[in-house]
């Protein structure tokens, strides 16, 4: 897993939410409710412009968006699925 | 029935305990003719031809009509027993989509009292703004376990009747008032939108004349109840005797896909927000189900190109685009599946009962294909808003509503609607206005002058904050974020921050907005997640 992307989810994470408790890598984004339609929303288009890929179909999963890890998981299997 | 469902309700009035009484004195249900039918009236006789048939379900299983029958009026027996509680009463209703809210307010509405739906998501000071404007007495709400014994004011019902008194088939007198449902005024504050039984009756029968809308069907119902577009559904499925499905885990797309197909779900009724990113899931595929028969989208505008192409994903099920406003009970046009291709940019024609006429600004009527004001009329709009005469006769004149919306009709009879006047906004299908943002802020921030704006964002209205310290004092954009974040709703919290050295002005020396516009758009362009800065 490339560590800048997930630095750089994990600090657009942080920035856009309210909760009080510390947000690491491996927080559920689910289970403590950071995670609602416009956070998904947001988070997706933040994903696309920021690293050219383009998420579709089985990608909206709670399992690749469960924690910025492995949202970060899924950004480089893209990138490195789209530069193949 | 096994699964346990239960409320509380509350007397916000200190110092009036209930009186709990296991065999309430059945007083004031005597039939008596009235002049026009009421929501309770249409409930009844729902609930006694489809007894039988699945009202509701949700993860702890699935409930008659019979089932919400007794519930509704077991409510209505605690209701007529509370020493705060008389015909025409406010009863503020904080809950979640659930059976139990689906009961709690057809029990309000049997017992002759008026619902008041609070958004259960909104922060604290807001639910309490809600209560005092409209003068709730009783609030309902979720049962909380730890507090039934220490509060005395709380009392909790559960929902395990299994019979309904014969009194209870019987309607009693009550007054035109049927709920307030919120919405967002021009200046910021919320507005409690007084809804007749008439004004949702009619629109619910409007509603089964363009949708093909059957006792059969089974909707997911997503859309928050508080909400007059979730309301709507809610009212125009129960009232026909179909069945609403709740799921509680439909934040991903390919969640509600799935719930779709394993609830056998017929139908979809959402915000253009939903069907954006259930297009993103699907992508090139065609939505197989082999249950769902329409999909309808209200409480915004959609792309017209995205409404073209789900229309077309989404075959052989209908898919209709749909306009209306809360002060119109739910919806007020209709364009049909046949005319998505060549018209969807348009929102149709009136639904059967409403009236449109498009006005220039001296009130006359202007030609076909002109721009003006676009007027509804129809038994769906409301009564007005409750104790603000002024505003209510900003908008209401000789029965037309003025809906505030630029409109024009075009040369197939179609109405297109081209911006709005008094600069609201919706996202997420919640209309309300910029400054209400700043309202809120500025009371945490005495400090800073802040100034909201909508701008346009990949077809998507986002709201931009400018902030400006006028002593030349630090801003801390990031910290701004937090704020907004910690005290706004979700969908008022802006996704652009800018800290500015100066305001820039108009020719009368206030603050240009549409110069602020138009640098939100310019940031957002050059740096699309402004946000993440």
């Amino acid at each position: 897993m490339n560590p800048q992307s997930t630095e750089t989810l994990l600090k657009f994470v942080r920035a856009n939410t309210a909760t009080a408790n510390p947000i690491t890598h491996q927080t559920d984004l689910i289970e403590n409710e950071i995670l609602d339609s416009l956070m998904l929303m947001d988070l997706v288009l933040f994903v696309e412009q920021t690293w050219g890929v383009q998420l579709m179909g089985s990608d909206f999963a709670p399992r690749n968006f469960r924690t910025v890890e492995q949202l970060a998981q899924l950004v480089e299997t893209r990138r490195l699925a789209q530069s193949a | 029935m096994n699964h346990d469902y239960c409320l509380a309700i509350r007397s916000l009035s200190k110092g009036a305990p209930y009186t709990d009484v296991d065999q309430p004195p059945w007083y004031g249900w005597e039939p008596q003719p009235l002049s026009e039918p009421t929501i309770a009236h249409r409930f009844l006789s729902i609930c006694i031809k489809h007894a039988d048939r699945i009202g509701m379900e949700d993860g702890r299983g699935s409930v008659s009509y019979r089932w919400l029958h007794c519930q509704a009026s077991r409510l209505a027996q605690h209701l007529e027993n509370h020493s705060d509680f008389e015909v025409g009463t406010h009863v503020g209703l904080c809950l979640p989509n659930s059976p139990e809210y689906v009961a709690a307010f057809f029990g309000i509405q049997l017992a002759g009292g008026v619902a008041v739906p609070i958004p259960h998501y909104q922060q604290g000071n807001r639910i309490q703004q809600q209560i005092e404007m409209t003068g709730l007495k009783l609030l309902i709400e979720e049962a909380k376990p730890q507090a039934d014994k220490s509060m005395r004011d709380t009392l909790l019902v559960r929902l395990n009747a299994t019979t309904v008194p014969p009194s209870c088939l019987q309607v009693r007198p009550m007054g035109r008032l049927a709920m307030l449902l919120f919405t967002s005024g021009s200046s910021g504050d919320p507005k409690a939108v007084m809804l007749s039984h008439q004004n949702i009756l009619s629109n619910t029968q409007s509603i089964t004349q363009v949708l093909p809308l059957a006792p059969t069907d089974r909707t997911l119902a997503n859309m928050p109840f508080a909400h007059a577009l979730g309301n709507s559904v809610m009212q125009s499925h129960i009232l026909n005797g179909a069945g609403l499905i709740f799921s509680s885990d439909l934040l991903f797309p390919t969640a509600l896909l799935n719930a779709l197909e394993t609830k056998q779900c017929t139908s979809l009724v959402a915000v253009p927000e939903v069907f954006d990113f259930l297009l993103r899931a699907l992508g090139t595929d065609s939505l197989k189900s082999s249950s769902l028969r329409y999909m309808a989208v209200a409480g915004g505008r959609m792309d017209p190109g995205r409404a073209v192409q789900l229309a077309n994903q989404i075959s052989p099920a209908e898919f209709f685009v749909m306009y209306g406003q809360t002060e119109a009970t739910a919806r007020l046009a209709c364009l049909p599946s046949q005319q998505i291709e060549q018209q969807s940019d348009t929102i149709g024609m009136p639904i059967p009962g409403v009236e449109f006429s498009i006005r220039n600004g001296h009130g006359a009527s202007v030609d076909d294909g002109q721009v003006g004001t676009l007027f509804a009329r129809g038994r769906n709009i409301m009564l007005g808003y409750w104790n603000d005469p002024e505003a209510s006769h900003a908008v209401l004149r000789n029965g037309w509503l003025n809906t505030g919306d630029r409109a024009a009709k075009n040369p197939m009879g179609n109405y297109q609607i081209c911006g709005r006047e008094n600069g609201l906004v919706k996202i997420q299908g919640y209309r309300f206005h910029p400054n209400e943002v700043d309202a809120i802020l500025v009371k945490l921030m005495p400090d800073i002058q802040l100034a909201t704006v909508a701008y346009t964002d990949q077809g998507q209205t986002r709201l931009a904050l400018f902030a400006h310290h006028p002593g030349n004092g630090q801003i801390d954009p990031a910290e701004l974020r937090k704020i907004c974040h910690r005290h706004l709703v979700r969908h008022m919290v802006p996704q652009l921050f800018q800290v500015l050295k100066n305001w820039p002005l108009n020719t009368a020396q206030k603050i240009d907005r549409a110069e602020l516009t138009q640098r939100a758009c310019q940031i957002s362009l050059a740096r699309p997640y402004n946000r993440s800065a």
